[in-house]
C-alpha cells in the first residue's frame, strides 16, 4: 500500500530538508539498489557537536516510517548500535520526542528529530538506561566513559 | 419505488467485503431488486462467523465468503423473479475471491465498471486503499463500519465531500521500546513483550523489539546466546534433555539474568514497584514433574479460563518449546518472518499467555487468563449483528439517494450517520449530519489527476522526462514516485541508471497501464498525479503520447489530444497512490472493527484504546448473560 498521508508528508520533509538543513547532517531516503529508493526508510548522519567528546564523529541513524506517520513517530536506530546509555543494544534510540506516549507530536520535523538525537549524545538521561555497559560507565566512572566516547568519535569519523 | 425501480436495474454495484456488514448489505441489495452486483472478499468462512453472517451455514465453513454469499444473494434475487444481471458487462452477484489490494485484479479500470462502490470492510488499511481507488475511478463510495454498539455510514464523493483520509484516523497504539523492554506497567505491555519474544524465539529474531545486536554492539546480551544462538533444530530430533536444557537456560536468561541486569542499572530507583526476578530452577521442579505427564494447563478443563500460576506458566512454556521442536505441529517456517504471533494460532497464543504472565508477575502487574490475554492481544471487540444490520440498511438508503438525485448532488442529499449507544437529547439513536467538504490539505484527495496515455512498452524514461514532463508539462526538475518508491529525481546520479530503461521495466513495478505516478517539482512547488494508460500509437503520429484531462477516457482516440491548458495549475500538491498493490495484507484493525474472533460466547472480552480494564482484567470470563446487553463495547469511532 502506498502510504498516502505518510508519503506526502515525507515528500514535504524532503523538500524542507533540501532547502535548509543543519551543517554537517545528511538525511535521505534509502536506495533500494535497483535505481529506486524507498521513501519510508531514511538514512541520516548526525555529527557530534563541536566542543563535546562526540565531536569529529558522524553517527549514522536509520529512520523507519510507517503508514501511520506522522501520527506516529518513526523508529530511529543507530547503525551500527552506538555506545550510549540511552541506546538499546539493537541500536534503537530511547528519546522522549520519539515516543508516542511522551513528547512526540506530528508537527515535529525530521530536522528537529535529528537535532534532538544530536543533543542526546552529550546529555544522556540517566533515568532511562537502555544498555548496561554505557550506563554503568557513565554513572560510575566518568573518566573512563569520556575515554570511550572519544574512541567512539574517532572510530566514526567520516573517511 | 416506481421512481427508483428503473434506476436500480440500470445500476451496477461493487460490494467489498462479505462478512458481518456484507451479508446484511447483500441481503438488502438483493431484496431491493439490484441484480448487477459483484463482490470482493478474500476471507473464508469460520465457524465463529455463523452467529451473525447469516448467509452462511455450518456446511459452508472453510469456503470463500464471497462465493457462498453470492449464491445466497442470487437465491434471494430469484424470489423477485431475477435470474441474470440487468447491466451488460457486470455479473449477477459475481464473487471475486481475492484481496482488494491486488492491483492486478482490482485496478481503477475494474472499479470504473460500477455505478457505486459499497464498503463492508473490517480494517482501515483496505478502506484506505478502496478510498483511493474510488477517488481515482471517480465513483462514489458508501462507507460503513461498526464497533460493538456503535457504527456509522457515510458517503465519499471525490471533490464534493471529505474522503476517508481527509481526517486522521485514530490508530492502534504502538508501544515504545522503553515501555516494553524496561518499564511495563500494564498487562498489555507484557503481552506485547510476549509477542516479541515469540518472534525472537521462533521467528525472525532480528525483527523482534527484543533483538540485541551482539556483533556490532559492545553490550553483552544476557539472553541472545541462550534464546537465539542456542535455538535447536527440529530436524535433529532433539532429545528431551536438550530441549529441557534449552528451555531452562532461555527462560532463566529472560526472567532472571536480564531482570537482574535491569535492576543493576538502578532503573527502578524510586519506583513504586521494583521487579523481582524469577527463580526458574525452583519453578522448574514442579513444572518438570508435570511436564513429564505432558498435560500443560491449557489442555485442562477450564484451562483457558483460569489464571495460571508461575509454575503452570513454566510448564506451559516447556510444553510449547517441546511441541515446536519435536512434533509436526511446529510452525512450518520456523525461524523466518512467517512465524509470527497470530491470536488465532493456538500455540502462539498459549505461548504469549504464559510468557507474558511470568513477566507480569515479575513487575507486579495483573496476570491474565488465556481468554483475557487473547482479547488484549487481538484487540477484540464483539461484533453485534444488529449494529451491522443498521449500518448496512443506512448504506442502501444512501445508495437510493445517490441513484435518485445523481452523483453531483451527493454532498447536498447524503448524510454521515452515526449509530449511537445512548440516545441523543432528542431521543434518537441515529444521528445524521451533513457531509463536509474535502480537507484542502488532504494528501489523498486534494491533488490534481491527469491521465497520460503513452506506450509503456516502447517509451524510455528519458523520453518521458524530456518530451512529456519537461517540454509538454513544463516541469523544471521533476521527481517521480510510484507509491513509496522514488524512481527518478532530476540531478541525482543514483537514478540515472533508469533513464535508458523502458517505462514498463522501471523499478518498483514499472510504469504500466494503470500505474499511478506522482510527479513533483520542488523548484516549482508543484505536484500532480499521473494515471498511466498504455496505448499504442502509429509511428507516423506526431505525438506519441496524450496528456488528458482529469476525466479519463476509456478508449482515447489519437485525435483527441487535449490542449496544454489541461495541465493543472502549479499549486496542486497532493498524493494519490491508490493504484499500488500491497502484498502485505495488514488486517490488524484500528478504529472501526467488525470482529470475528470469538468462538466462545462466554469469553467475549472487550479491549480497546483507553478502556479501563480493572473491572474484568484478571478474573475468569463472565458468563454470557443472554441478549448481549451486558457486553461492554469499547469504543472510539472516527
Amino acid at each position: 500500500m502506498s502510504a498516502g498521508i505518510a508519503r506526502g508528508r515525507l515528500s514535504e520533509e524532503r523538500k524542507a530538508w533540501r532547502k535548509d538543513h543543519p551543517y554537517g547532517f545528511y538525511a535521505k531516503p534509502n536506495s533500494s539498489g535497483d535505481g529506486s529508493s524507498n521513501l519510508m526508510i531514511w538514512t541520516a548522519g548526525i555529527p557530534g557537536k563541536d566542543s563535546t567528546d562526540w565531536e569529529g564523529g558522524l553517527y549514522k541513524v536509520q529512520m523507519e516510517f510507517t503508514e501511520e506517520y506522522p501520527s506516529k513517530p518513526p523508529k530511529c536506530k543507530f547503525v551500527p548500535p552506538l555506545f550510549h546509555p540511552n541506546v538499546y543494544p539493537s541500536g534503537t534510540i530511547c528519546l522522549s520526542i520519539l515516543n508516542e506516549e511522551e513528547d512526540w507530536r506530528p508537527a515535529i520535523t525530521i530536522k528537529q528529530m535529528l537535532l534532538g538525537i544530536q543533543d542526546l549524545l552529550d546529555t544522556p538521561n540517566p533515568n532511562s538506561p537502555a544498555q548496561s555497559e554505557a550506563y554503568q560507565l557513565f554513572v560510575r566512572d566518568k573518566a573512563a566513559y569520556k575515554k570511550r566516547i572519544l574512541e567512539e568519535a574517532r572510530k566514526r569519523a567520516p573517511a | 419505488m416506481e421512481v427508483l425501480s428503473p434506476l436500480i436495474s440500470s445500476s451496477s454495484i461493487l460490494v467489498i467485503g462479505s462478512g458481518g456488514i456484507g451479508c446484511e448489505l447483500l441481503k438488502n441489495l438483493a431484496g431491493s431488486g439490484f441484480t448487477a452486483v459483484e463482490v470482493i472478499d478474500l476471507d473464508t468462512i469460520d465457524v465463529s462467523n455463523l452467529n451473525r453472517q447469516f448467509l452462511f451455514r455450518g456446511e459452508h465453513v472453510g469456503l470463500p465468503k464471497c462465493e457462498v454469499a453470492c449464491i445466497a444473494s442470487r437465491k434471494i434475487s430469484s424470489t423477485l423473479g431475477h435470474t441474470s444481471s440487468s447491466v451488460p458487462g457486470v455479473g449477477f452477484y459475481k464473487p471475486h475471491h481475492g484481496n482488494v489490494k491486488d492491483n492486478s485484479r482490482f485496478s481503477t479500470s475494474f472499479f470504473k465498471r460500477f455505478t457505486v462502490v459499497l464498503n463492508a470492510l473490517d480494517n482501515v488499511s483496505a478502506r484506505r486503499h478502496v478510498n483511493r481507488l474510488c477517488l481515482s475511478a471517480d465513483i462514489p463510495l458508501i462507507e460503513a463500519g461498526t464497533t460493538g454498539y456503535l457504527g456509522q455510514t457515510t458517503v465519499i464523493a471525490g471533490k464534493q465531500t471529505e474522503c476517508y483520509e481527509c481526517q486522521p484516523k485514530p490508530t492502534q497504539k504502538v508501544y515504545p521500546i522503553c515501555t516494553i523492554r524496561s518499564t511495563p506497567s500494564m498487562p498489555v505491555h507484557c503481552i506485547v513483550w510476549g509477542k516479541e519474544l515469540y518472534k525472537l524465539m521462533f521467528g525472525d529474531a532480528t525483527a523482534s523489539m527484543l533483538f540485541e545486536d551482539t556483533v556490532e554492539s559492545d553490550e553483552p546480551s544476557t539472553f541472545m546466546e541462550p534464546v537465539v544462538d542456542s535455538r535447536l533444530k527440529p530436524t535433529d530430533s532433539p532429545s528431551f534433555d536438550s530441549i529441557k536444557s534449552y528451555a531452562v537456560s532461555a527462560l532463566t536468561a529472560l526472567y532472571t539474568t536480564e531482570i537482574n541486569k535491569q535492576l543493576s542499572m538502578d532503573r527502578y530507583k524510586g519506583a513504586a514497584k521494583v521487579p523481582v526476578a524469577k527463580d526458574i530452577e525452583a519453578l522448574m521442579v514442579k513444572a518438570e514433574e508435570w511436564w513429564k505427564s505432558n498435560e500443560p494447563p491449557s489442555t485442562k478443563d477450564n484451562g483457558e479460563k483460569i489464571i495460571w500460576t508461575d509454575e503452570q506458566c513454566c510448564h506451559e512454556l516447556f510444553s510449547i518449546i517441546k511441541e515446536v521442536y519435536t512434533t509436526s505441529t511446529s510452525p512450518p517456517a520456523l525461524f523466518t518472518a512467517a512465524t509470527e504471533f497470530d491470536k488465532d494460532n493456538h500455540l502462539s497464543m498459549r505461548f504469549v499467555t504464559a510468557a507474558s504472565n511470568l513477566r507480569a508477575s515479575i513487575f507486579s502487574i495483573e496476570t491474565s487468563s488465556f481468554y483475557t490475554a487473547k482479547g488484549i492481544a487481538g484487540n477484540i471487540i464483539p461484533a453485534i449483528a444488529t449494529t451491522n444490520a443498521i449500518v448496512a440498511g443506512l448504506q442502501v438508503l444512501e445508495l437510493f439517494k445517490i441513484l435518485k438525485h445523481g452523483v453531483s448532488k451527493i454532498k447536498g442529499v447524503c448524510k454521515f450517520t452515526y449509530c449511537l449507544r445512548d440516545k441523543t437529547r432528542k431521543g434518537l439513536f441515529l444521528q445524521p449530519t451533513s457531509l463536509v467538504s474535502p480537507n484542502e490539505k488532504c494528501y489523498v484527495c486534494r491533488n490534481a489527476r491527469v491521465v497520460l496515455s503513452v506506450n509503456a512498452e516502447t517509451t524510455i524514461l528519458q523520453t518521458m522526462i524530456d518530451d512529456i514532463l519537461k517540454k509538454k508539462m513544463s516541469f523544471n526538475s521533476p521527481i517521480l514516485q510510484i507509491g513509496c518508491s522514488q524512481i527518478y529525481e532530476d540531478g541525482e546520479e543514483e537514478y540515472e541508471v533508469n533513464l535508458p530503461k523502458l517505462l514498463k521495466d522501471l523499478p518498483a513495478g514499472g510504469i504500466k497501464d494503470g500505474t499511478i505516478l506522482t510527479v513533483e517539482d520542488f523548484e516549482q512547488d508543484m505536484e500532480i498525479t499521473l494515471e498511466i494508460v498504455h496505448m499504442e500509437f502509429d509511428e507516423e503520429d506526431e505525438n506519441q503520447f496524450i496528456v488528458g484531462g482529469d476525466k479519463p477516457k476509456p478508449k482515447p482516440s489519437k485525435s483527441s489530444e487535449k490542449e496544454e491548458d489541461d495541465v493543472p495549475g502549479d499549486d496542486n500538491l497532493g498524493d494519490s497512490t491508490a493504484g499500488a498493490a500491497d502484498a502485505n495484507d495488514n488486517d490488524d484493525d484500528d478504529d472501526i472493527v467488525e470482529i470475528t474472533e470469538e468462538d466462545n460466547a462466554n469469553s467475549l472480552r472487550t479491549r480497546k484504546r483507553g478502556r479501563s480494564e480493572e473491572d474484568d482484567g484478571a478474573v475468569a470470563p463472565k458468563k454470557a448473560r443472554g441478549g448481549g446487553e451486558d457486553e461492554e463495547a469499547a469504543i472510539a469511532i472516527d
